[in-house]
């Protein structure tokens, strides 16, 4: 048995607004082994973002609450931790790296400040070895001319360069676990080949786990271990790389596969999408969150919500229809009594 | 516990419904009227406007009979519940009427200054270029003047009264408006609705005065409402000085100026007015705050 | 940034020939010929005539308004009628306690205001928020001068714990002027202490909610390092600007406020001023006070240049 690095069982975490609760996660578990790749899609709003955030109680709104659950960091209940324990660990243990990259260095301090900073806030360490470990790290992370970019301001680096610097920060303190929230989401197409395999080169180096969370299929295939799907606040379908590659099973899943570009599509032929859009998170609660763009969908989704099954070795999914003896075949006509 | 099944009632909710609330939530009216603080001005105002439309039904005396056998009486003596002044004079009536004075000037001045503004920020702000820096330069050189001093320099010069306030109040008030106004045409003019307008062959003066002006109304109100406020202010400032409005003209401001030297003995004099100026104030800004809020979050600087 | 700069004093001629156009203009339309005022009533024509002739009034508008930004420059700004003293010497005494009572106003609502705002949007509905709320109501609301006078009535004519009048002398003592200078302090600083309160507040606000804000709490970095380091400078600008408007609004408070603790400042003189009619004291008096603060802008707006990292020094 691999030893756990992250354990997070019944996550949720609900936003208080004027116009009702959403439950932007609503029952999260899973877990993480040291030096695995776990990748987490699903639409936007689905609440990858807010579920990422919540590990590390991190959360952008102050209507948000983790309301339930327990996240078991490295056998730590990081819910009980106090405000400074709290600190050491963000950043240290588990280091974060966010969608914008022109976003998330703060515009009026130098790249230097801000990584010498950052180094003295988990070690006694004093500047001029700092800042030797600080250039260290830009050029590990691939940036030319690494004296000259650490002495710049953010506004004056690309949004690649930015990026890289905000994975030097993050690998700055050897943190056990990265999270990843959309890294190359803002970036061009070279860029985000570049980044993708910074961030694997890095794990191979230094032993990292990853959890990246992406809309984009492309990259879960690129460089995950292991995938999770969600849906409205909701994990629908689980399983390793390859095994989700061959054998998805749930039809959101589908979808989502359905709508990923590929070589082999014929030209001008349009892209199949997934109709609808997902549910409004102030709205959900009963039965299958998806049973309204489900092209398979009967009585039972409405009315109870599907449990999470495992129908083959390590591979979860929760649909009515999916289980080890019932099977929903895509395309065909669901035969199944609902 | 108790949260969480709030949480699972409230869930089953379904679209239509939450767009109803949601509309129900954001109408103008019900933003304004939800807010504590914006209702509580608009009642203070209204009580205000009473005072002023209604002084001569309202104050029990005239507000400048003399009365030298009942002077400088304490507040809630009979027949004076404020008290009077160093004249015998019923400072209830003078506040009274004192209110019709600094609503007056308040208004007045700031229609004065709010319409002057509008002309040159609308200018500026529409035609850009060299007319826009020439009246923009006009504008900083007279924001140079601390305002209540440009106010008091007007007033020396144009002589007492109540129409000269307005007039020197509304000057003052002119440079803050026209860069309200200019702001809002800057942005506005370059909009994908004004470019369409003018394929349409709409005149300069139609697209700035029908198409562009209702788009930038709303913070000209709120301003408008907020200058109330500081021309309350700015007006009892001057007759506190001596200038404006003077005695035996009953002003808010003249009335407190003439408390001031009974402050030993006689502190009422000196405190009720004070009061009255602070409410007006306060009223307008809550008012002015809480239209800005119910208008547009955003719009707080 | 030299050039930046530059281009910003350049923008100040205009601002200071308007300055100069509108103290010019208001002694054109004060009722009554100068030199008849000056001559005293039922004078000779003749000497009239040969004061006007003194002054240039038998001149062109234009050349007289050349000739009175000359003697402007030259640091004339003409007699007082009611002191017999040149405009200038008089302003140069007094300037310096209106200065010290405004900007010690100033730096006190600076520092009690931003402090408030912080505090009140990192603990938003909080007690300390809502007393930020009440208190920048009040500061807005509250007439300058009505507080002067309650707060003599409460500390001087109650309590008896501070002297009402003037200024004190430093031969009793620094604490003499200290205790004379705390009360009109206090009342200037209430309302711009309310509007940096209010400003900080909101600007700090957007800033918290800003992505790098996160990311730096994400980097684990001390709350504190975060909120004052981070958070304040970049909520900095517009706090800024606000002090840059603020100063004309301790400047007209001042007026009032040294009038009622007659203080021996710009503002008790102006008073005394208008109230003998003395024109040329009050036209230099508001031509310094408008440069004094076309001045303090200005060097806003370079703060504002410096604390701006985009704009290279």
């Amino acid at each position: 048995m691999e030893e756990k690095l992250l354990e997070i069982s019944g996550l949720r975490t609900y936003f208080f607004t004027k116009s009702g609760v959403a439950k932007a996660v609503d029952g999260v578990s899973f877990d993480m082994t040291q030096g695995e790749t776990l990748g987490v899609v699903g639409e936007s709003g689905c609440g990858k973002s807010v579920m990422s955030a919540s590990i590390i109680r991190l959360l952008a709104s102050k209507s948000g609450k983790i309301v339930d659950g327990t996240v078991t960091f490295n056998g730590t209940d990081v819910s009980k931790l106090s405000r400074e324990e709290l600190r050491k660990l963000r950043g240290s243990d588990v280091a974060m790296i966010f969608q914008d990259p022109m976003t998330t260095l703060d515009p009026v301090f130098k790249v230097s400040d801000q990584m010498i900073e950052m180094l003295q806030a988990h070690r006694n360490i004093d500047r001029k070895t700092a800042a030797k470990e600080c250039i260290q790290a830009l050029a590990d992370v691939g940036i030319p001319d690494p004296h000259k970019r650490f002495d710049s301001y953010p506004f004056e680096l690309s949004g690649g360069m930015c990026q890289r610097v905000a994975i030097a920060m993050a690998i700055l303190a050897r943190p056990k676990l990265i999270i990843a929230d959309e890294p190359t989401t803002a970036l061009d197409v070279t860029m985000q080949a570049q980044i993708l395999k910074l961030l694997k080169d890095l794990q191979e180096k230094y032993g990292t786990s990853i959890l990246i969370i992406t809309h984009n299929l492309g990259v879960v295939w690129q460089i995950c271990d292991n995938v999770m799907v969600m849906y409205a606040g909701k994990v629908v379908e689980k399983a390793n790389v390859r095994e989700l590659y061959s054998n998805p099973k749930h039809p959101y899943t589908w979808g989502l596969m359905d709508s990923m570009p590929s070589l082999n599509d014929t030209p001008k032929e349009p892209l199949s999408t997934i109709d609808g859009i997902p549910p409004d998170l102030r709205l959900v609660g009963k039965g299958c969150n998806f049973r309204a763009r489900c092209r398979y969908a009967k009585q039972c989704c409405e009315d109870t919500e599907p449990e999470m099954v495992e129908v083959s070795d390590g591979h979860f999914v929760a649909c009515h229809f999916q289980s080890k003896t019932t099977n929903l075949v895509k395309g065909e006509e669901n035969r199944n009594d609902g | 516990m108790k949260r969480k099944e709030k949480i699972s009632s409230e869930a089953v909710m379904t679209s239509a419904e939450l767009l109803k609330k949601e509309q129900k939530v954001n109408s103008f009216w019900k933003k304004f009227v939800r807010n504590k603080s914006a209702v509580v001005g608009l009642v203070i105002v209204g009580i205000l406007v009473i005072m002023a439309l209604f002084s001569s039904v309202l104050s029990p005396y005239d507000p400048e009979a003399l009365d030298l056998k009942n002077k400088l009486l304490t507040p809630f003596s009979p027949g004076h519940l404020f008290g009077t002044d160093e004249f015998g004079r019923d400072l209830l009536s003078r506040i009274i009427y004192g209110s019709r004075m600094s609503i007056l000037i308040a208004a007045g001045s700031s229609v004065v200054g709010c319409l002057i503004g509008m002309v040159i920020g609308i200018l500026a702000g529409y035609c850009g270029g060299v007319v826009d820096s020439v009246l923009m330069r006009i504008v900083d050189g007279l924001f140079a003047f601390p305002s209540i001093l440009l106010s008091i320099v007007l007033v020396t010069v144009l002589g007492n009264g109540a129409l000269n306030v307005i007039l020197a109040l509304g000057i003052s008030a002119v440079p803050k408006f026209a860069r309200v106004v200019r702001g809002q045409f800057t942005v506005l003019r370059n909009e994908e609705f004004c470019n369409a307008e003018r394929v349409l062959g709409a005149s300069h003066f139609r697209l700035a005065v029908v198409h562009i002006l209702p788009n930038a109304i709303s913070p000209i109100i709120v301003y408008f409402t907020l200058n109330i406020a500081s021309a309350i202010l700015s007006e009892a400032g001057l007759s506190f000085l001596g200038l404006g409005i003077i005695a035996p003209t009953p002003s808010w401001g003249n009335i407190l100026r003439a408390g001031n030297a009974f402050l030993y003995n006689k502190p009422h004099l000196a405190i009720i007015p004070g009061i009255f100026i602070f409410l007006a104030v306060l009223g307008f800004n809550l008012t002015g705050d809480g239209i800005r809020d119910a208008l547009d979050p955003k719009m707080k600087q | 940034m030299i050039r930046l700069i530059w281009k910003r004093l350049l923008q100040l001629i205009p601002t200071v020939l308007i300055v100069l156009s509108v103290t010019f203009v208001i002694t054109r339309i004060i009722p009554g010929n100068p030199a008849s005022v000056l001559a005293g009533p039922e004078a000779d024509p003749r000497l009239i005539a040969e004061l006007e002739a003194k002054m240039g009034l038998d001149k062109s508008i234009p050349e007289q308004f050349l000739i009175y930004v000359s003697d402007i420059f030259k640091g004339d700004f003409g007699t007082s009628l009611n002191y017999n003293e040149p405009v200038f010497q008089l302003i140069l005494s007094r300037i310096p306690k209106t200065l010290m009572i405004t900007f010690t106003g100033l730096i006190v609502a600076l520092i009690l205001g931003t402090l408030l705002g912080t505090v009140s949007a990192l603990r938003q509905n909080s007690w300390i928020d809502h007393f930020c709320t009440v208190f920048s109501l009040l500061g807005a609301s509250l007439p300058v001068f009505w507080i002067g006078i309650m707060s003599i009535f409460l500390f001087s004519v109650k309590l008896g714990w501070l002297p009402t009048m003037g200024m004190g002398s430093i031969q009793n003592g620094l604490w003499d002027i200290l205790s004379h200078m705390l009360l009109p302090c206090l009342c200037l600083s209430l309302a711009p202490m309310a509007t940096f309160a209010r400003t900080t507040r909101s600007s700090m606000l957007d800033t918290v909610n800003n992505d790098y804000i996160r990311a730096l709490r994400a980097r684990g970095l001390k709350e504190r390092k975060v909120i004052w380091k981070h958070a304040f400078k970049n909520a900095l600008p517009p706090i800024i600007s606000v002090l840059g408007v603020q100063l004309g609004i301790c400047f007209s408070g001042a007026i009032l406020t040294e009038n009622i603790f007659s203080w021996p400042g710009m503002g008790t003189m102006i008073s005394t001023a208008i109230n003998t009619r003395d024109y040329a004291l009050i036209q230099g008096a508001i031509l310094t006070l408008a440069v004094v603060n076309v001045a303090v802008s200005l060097i806003m707006d370079i703060i504002y240049m410096l604390i701006n990292p985009k704009i290279k020094i």
